[in-house]
């Protein structure tokens, strides 16, 4: 069997390794539910792991996607801003604003 | 017994009408739901809007097989007039507009849609426990879950709500929540339903299926959606062929294989035994029964949970707190994206959400999800292999009758554990059926699943309803139902 992560590396095992996933999936955990979430999610990887137990040898490659039917492209109308924009929450001038992303000081 | 034959029978023979069925299905509804809690949301004045309309298409001489018919729809697929939540308060409040097509085609033929079914929070979970709004009830027992993730829809179709509903099934969520309500759920082809309106979960896997009271009444609403759609270029040009006259086929002459892995994936006794019986009904319906391998079986739950998750977490990366939910202000982008996923995502969609990112992350993609890919792929192969010698495989649809609220919430492993014998149907994208096979020794539902190689649902509705007629379990119905 080839071992995926030795313990060392798995990174659901540390409080740090899953606040470090949690930024990645843009998702905030205190220390309290990262230290409560690491052994859960270990657990399940260990299960995970054993994938490992398939020789490489006889893993084929990954299917290709099966192949789409494309239909030709057809000018249809759109639903409008107003529709498109109904859902959200705030809007303003026809816009749905965001925090500032570009640094106004530069 | 066909419930829908019977509506679609006297509403166009003018016995009854589509509004009087509706404003029936509406007095049930209201009636069971405070102890059920299958539907989100229902809108009385849009359902008789809806079933006026089938009325007065009848009039004008159209042609509708299912004038009349009210459906539950789960709620992550679009319907116009209602809320898609898909049981997430990050959606709550969202209203698309539109049908999706597998609604639009139901309403096409004349079915009314009754409202949207609750669901696990993105169609994660198997107990439904996962919804950030309401609790859904088994029928059977109203301690226990109904499954899940369409746990509504089958909890509606199981107290006898809806003659019918529409779930969708990632890695068994139509097939799961039909065999612990004792209803019939189908999972198709992938690619023989259009998911143009279903919000993506995992978009390799999922597919719309139709669950029903009956094997004839779940064939009819799978004829009126499948086929392919300009709008999911993911469906395919395959003919639906006819499902309904397959129904009346019978089993003589179709080869079934019965899982040799199934005997070793720590199902519980009376699920084996129970299995054992309907594998000797389907012999006794005329099949031909051998014991068939598919050797990698055992590996689906770990190959889904990361090929699963890793689609996931990349599908959920959309949800932003911008255009639609609750909107709180924050002091720069990256903040504000952090902290309405947050707060408005469920503890089971993060958990799912953080092994995704680790399966796809720098120096682990390879070793999971590379490496899950090509175990899939072998998978399919197994199940080629199989189809080369049998017309349909058996298997239980679960390892174990409906369990207790609570009684898996805090052990992840052991809720996946429940779709152990549904996900090797989803990796290989085969379609597949749970038919209810009797009860436990507590009353409650067990299932029989059928597996056919690609496009072949015809087979498994020829199986299925041969083997329903040799055991007319699809005729019981739970106490609150009557």
């Amino acid at each position: 069997m080839v071992p995926m992560t030795s313990a060392s590396e798995n990174p659901f095992l540390s409080r740090e390794g899953v606040e470090r996933l949690a930024r990645l999936a843009r998702l905030r955990l205190d220390p309290a539910e990262a230290a409560a979430l690491a052994p859960k999610l270990g657990h399940i990887l260990e299960h995970i792991e054993r994938i490992a137990e398939i020789p490489d040898a006889d893993l084929p490659e990954p299917e290709p996607s099966p192949a789409t039917t494309l239909r030709a492209d057809q000018p249809v109308p759109g639903a409008g801003r107003a529709e498109l924009s109904r859902n959200a929450a705030v809007t303003s001038h026809g816009l749905v604003p965001v925090p500032r992303v570009v640094d106004a000081s530069r | 017994m066909s419930a829908i034959r019977e509506i679609v029978s006297a509403v166009t023979s003018g016995a009854t009408s589509a509004e009087r069925t509706a404003l029936q299905a509406l007095e049930r509804i209201a009636r069971r739901e405070p102890e059920i809690g299958a539907f989100l949301t229902w809108n009385e004045e849009r359902v008789i809007a809806d079933a006026r309309e089938v009325d007065r298409r009848l009039a004008s001489g159209e042609s509708l097989p299912l004038a009349g018919v009210m459906v539950g729809v789960k709620d992550n697929m679009t319907a116009e007039g209602y809320p898609a939540s898909c049981g997430s308060r990050i959606l709550e409040g969202f209203s698309p507009g539109y049908d999706a097509t597998a609604v639009a085609r139901l309403k096409d033929a004349g079915a009314v849609v009754a409202g949207k079914t609750n669901l696990d929070e993105f169609a994660m979970g198997s107990s439904t426990e996962n919804s950030a709004f309401q609790k859904t009830r088994n029928p059977w027992d109203v301690g226990r879950v109904p499954g899940g993730s369409s746990g509504g829809s089958a909890a509606a179709v199981a107290a006898r709500e809806v003659p019918a509903a529409l779930g969708s099934d990632t890695g068994g969520s139509v097939r799961q929540p039909a065999a612990l309500c004792g209803v019939v759920g189908v999972k198709p082809t992938y690619g023989r339903v259009s998911r143009f309106g279903l919000v993506a979960f995992a978009s390799s896997l999922d597919q719309i299926g139709p669950l029903a009271t009956s094997v004839e009444d779940a064939a009819r609403l799978y004829d009126a959606i499948a086929g392919q759609d300009a709008r999911d270029s993911t469906t395919a040009p395959v003919p639906v062929g006819d499902p309904l006259g397959a129904l009346f086929r019978g089993a003589r002459g179709l080869r079934v294989g019965v899982l040799r892995e199934a005997s070793v994936e720590g199902a519980d006794a009376q699920v084996l035994e129970n299995f054992a019986e309907a594998v000797s009904a389907l012999r006794s319906a005329g099949a031909a029964i051998e014991e068939i391998s598919v050797p990698r079986a055992p590996y689906a739950i770990p190959v889904y949970y990361v090929v699963a998750n890793a689609e996931a977490s990349s599908n959920l990366a959309r949800y932003d707190g911008i255009r639609y939910g609750p909107r709180d202000e924050a002091a720069d982008l990256e903040s504000f994206y952090a902290q309405h996923r947050t707060r408005d995502f469920g503890a089971e969609v993060k958990r799912r959400i953080l092994l995704g990112t680790f399966a796809l992350s720098a120096g682990y993609a390879d070793a999971f999800y590379k490496r899950a890919s090509r175990v899939r792929a072998l998978l399919r192969r197994d199940f080629a292999q199989a189809f080369s010698r049998v017309d349909a495989i058996a298997c239980p649809t679960v390892p174990a009758p409906a369990f207790r609220f609570g009684e898996k919430v805090d052990d992840p492993l052991a809720m996946y554990l429940s779709d152990i014998f549904t996900t090797p149907a989803s990796l290989a994208g085969i379609p597949a059926i749970s038919v209810p096979s009797g009860f436990s020794r507590e009353g409650l539902p067990l299932a029989l699943q059928l597996m056919a190689a690609p496009w072949r649902e015809e087979t498994l509705f020829a199986l299925s309803a041969a083997y329903e007629r040799e055991t007319r379990f699809t005729d019981a119905a739970p106490p609150i139902a009557a």
